[in-house]
């Protein structure tokens, strides 16, 4: 783990901007990571949400999958599921102090051409009602076709702030 | 080759130790941290849990009820347990499990501890074994006051023997 992530992409949003393109996956790695820190929205009850590129474009065709347990710190964990929809995402944000997203992304066999996208993602967050809240678990892109990359927005808002990191683990 | 996560230091269990102080890791040079734990109690059957405090711009230990957690325990024979509080003085299930005399591993996350405006937010999952059984751990933490954070401070109600926390920043 020492020393094993080569940085690829980086964006740092300061102003409002509809979404956040990474890109640069190819043969040179078999796994990639992505980070997001402090990534705020400028319309209170905003999801965020991602796909992945193909071509550096994103995929909006309902092939996402996925499985996650929320762990929450005011009531009973959660199971969350869906099955062939057009994005991954994560709870809701908001715009009061502290209402930020924190994620970990990482991201499987996505260049290949015969094989599922697969992530796993780590989330750490406060939603718009204030609650610290995560979805933790894993993903699919059910598209047997290389993916070069992700994309990330805020539906029903912009990103105001935050800063969205692709990197490479060293084989 | 240069890479993207930079290790900053290491500190280690030297005697038998109820604390361990991370001081002077979090800095502005990274919005992102990755910690690896191991550490191993020193007589059996004691069996705590990890606690977590930050620490503060001053060096002070940060002891208020500012803290937020949730955590999944995946215990191997057992139907998984939730653990979640708010307003805690210290982070008793943070994601990184517990230790006794045959040790843990764990991994955790720390996110924009430097940002004097911003929460700083941990998750981390972690194996342990307690009384011979394993116990997956899957948590996530919050600091909810917007100050900047230089350190992290590890403690137990028993005793640990040795072990070893290293801080890498993830460029």
């Amino acid at each position: 783990m020492a020393g094993s992530l080569i940085k690829i992409a980086e964006t740092t949003v300061s102003s409002a901007t509809a979404s956040v393109t990474l890109t640069g996956i190819d043969s040179t790695y078999d796994v990639y990571m992505v980070s997001l820190s402090n990534v705020v929205t400028d319309t209170d009850g905003a999801t965020p949400i991602f796909r992945v590129t193909k071509s550096g474009t994103a995929d909006i065709t309902a092939n996402y999958d996925y499985a996650v347990k929320q762990l929450r710190t005011d009531t009973t964990f959660g199971n969350n599921a869906e099955v062939n929809i057009t994005e991954w995402k994560s709870n809701d944000i908001g715009t009061n102090t502290g209402e930020v997203l924190n994620m970990i992304l990482y991201l499987f066999n996505f260049n290949s051409s015969s094989e599922y996208s697969f992530i796993t993602q780590e989330i750490s967050q406060i939603s718009s009602s204030g609650l610290h809240r995560a979805r933790q678990g894993g993903a699919v892109h059910t598209v047997a076709s290389a993916s070069d990359g992700m994309q990330f927005l805020i539906s029903g808002g912009n990103i105001a702030s935050g800063k969205f990191t692709l990197y490479g683990l060293k084989k | 080759m240069a890479t993207n996560l930079e290790f900053i230091n290491s500190f280690e269990v030297t005697g038998t130790v109820q604390s361990l102080d991370c001081d002077n890791v979090f800095s502005a040079d990274y919005d992102v941290y990755y910690l690896t734990v191991a550490l191993k109690e020193s007589s059996a059957g004691n069996d705590q849990w990890i606690r977590i405090r930050l620490i503060d711009n001053a060096g002070s230990v940060i002891t208020a009820s500012e803290y937020d957690y949730a955590q999944l325990n995946l215990i191997s024979n057992s139907s998984f347990v939730e653990s979640r509080a708010t307003g805690q003085a210290q982070i008793l299930y943070g994601g990184i499990g517990y230790t006794d005399d045959t040790g843990n591993g764990a991994g955790l996350y720390v996110f924009n501890p430097n940002d004097s405006s911003s929460y700083t937010f941990l998750q981390g999952q972690g194996g342990s074994t307690v009384g011979g059984t394993l116990y997956g751990t899957k948590g996530i933490s919050v600091h909810k006051s917007a100050e900047t954070i230089r350190g992290i401070n590890f403690h137990t109600t028993a005793f640990w023997g040795s072990g070893t926390v290293n801080v890498y920043g993830v460029k």
